[in-house]
């Protein structure tokens, strides 16, 4: 009922604004595109769209927010770090940085590498249809996988920008609210069961195979597998004689220097 | 751990993960024209991802009892699940539990006599 109710509201004011375009300067084509392409919105379409999402988003942050807690972290940084930085990988980290007490300097280091990949995602992601200034600041701010991969490749490629909007924002509520479910779940299990931990073991054995299914092909990308056995004993090494809690970013590096030798090798 | 470092951790990662997202909007045609950040990108996930889950498992003692065994046990689970049935919630609630169990186990012990 209220749907049709504004289905039929927008309809009537865009044929108000059709009638005053007395001139037909602007056209009726072109008001009604310039509709679809910013204004647009199918509330249930987006919800739909969102549902995939929030299976992951939910039990990933509730994860989270109970790997946090039983941290012994105060519980209300699990959603204020899901507000904040929304990028789970990077979150899980956080925790665990934040047990080592790690430097800021080796924070922002090892977040540029895990992270570097989002660096592509804004080469296709439909920025040009995001109206305001608020829009695309936030559109940016929640650019996750997901939402690049529906709004890029996936089934939300022709949404409006004001439907792309409406998606991030119910994204990080599941993301925030599964976060918060997951600290508050955290606060009423007793300190004596150990464990929790494990949390962000399967959270990267999930996104592991992800990145597998999508990029192990053909037999030769097999050699990324053996980059990253040679990534992770440098690691190893650089860790237990040189540096401490340098694992990942040593690692990281090394891997980064052999896809970057390859790369050099087939270009000559 | 202070609050103070905790929002400086977080705040450092907000403002680099923005950045990172913001850069080829701010640059795009420099981004689009590389062959080379395209293949990087394309080949970094897998590292990051692999390098992450080694991470995790590498605290572990693998050398007193129980030689890791919950953890590798219930890692092989996760993958098998994931992989199977490709449900995120079955496969972490489920792994989770399993290692839960096993590692908490002196602790369930009293409830069996």
């Amino acid at each position: 009922m209220l749907k049709t109710l504004k289905t039929q509201f927008t309809a009537f004011a865009l044929h108000i604004f059709v009638f005053f375009d007395l001139t037909g300067k602007i056209g009726y084509q072109t008001i009604m595109k310039h509709h679809h392409t910013y204004h647009a919105m199918n509330i249930s379409k987006v919800l739909g769209l969102s549902l995939p999402i929030a299976t992951a988003y939910i039990p990933l942050g509730a994860a989270f927010g109970l790997y946090l807690t039983t941290s012994n972290i105060a519980w209300y940084w699990a959603p204020i770090s899901a507000f904040l930085v929304f990028a789970g990988s990077a979150e899980f980290l956080a925790v665990s940085f934040i047990l080592a007490s790690y430097p800021i300097f080796l924070t922002a280091l090892t977040t540029i590498l895990i992270n570097f990949r989002h660096v592509f995602y804004g080469l296709s992601f439909p920025y040009q249809r995001l109206r305001t200034r608020t829009q695309k600041f936030y559109g940016i701010w929640a650019l996750t996988d997901e939402i690049y991969g529906i709004t890029t490749i996936g089934k939300g490629k022709h949404i409006s920008g004001a439907e792309i909007t409406l998606l991030q924002i119910l994204c990080q509520t599941y993301w925030v609210s599964g976060a918060l479910i997951g600290a508050l779940m955290g606060l009423v299990i007793p300190a004596s069961i150990k464990g929790f931990e494990f949390a962000l073991t399967s959270m990267f054995v999930i996104l592991a195979i992800d990145a597998l299914r999508e990029n192990i092909k053909q037999l030769q990308d097999l050699k990324l597998i053996a980059y990253v056995g040679l990534a992770a004993a440098c690691g190893l090494l650089v860790e237990q004689y040189f540096i401490a809690n340098s694992f990942l970013t040593v690692g990281l590096l090394v891997y980064l220097a052999c896809i970057l030798l390859d790369y050099w090798q087939a270009k000559r | 751990m202070s609050n103070h470092y905790i929002f400086y951790i977080l705040i450092t990662m907000a403002i680099i993960t923005f950045c990172l997202r913001a850069l080829p909007i701010l640059l795009g045609k420099i981004f689009k024209d590389s062959q080379l950040l395209s293949y990087v990108g394309g080949k970094m996930a897998v590292g990051v991802m692999l390098l992450l889950v080694i991470y995790t498992l590498k605290e572990e003692n693998y050398l007193i009892f129980p030689y890791g065994a919950p953890l590798i046990i219930a890692s092989t689970c996760a993958i098998i699940i994931y992989w199977r049935f490709n449900n995120v919630l079955l496969s972490i609630f489920l792994s989770l539990a399993i290692y839960l169990l096993w590692v908490n186990a002196p602790l369930l012990a009293p409830l069996f006599g």
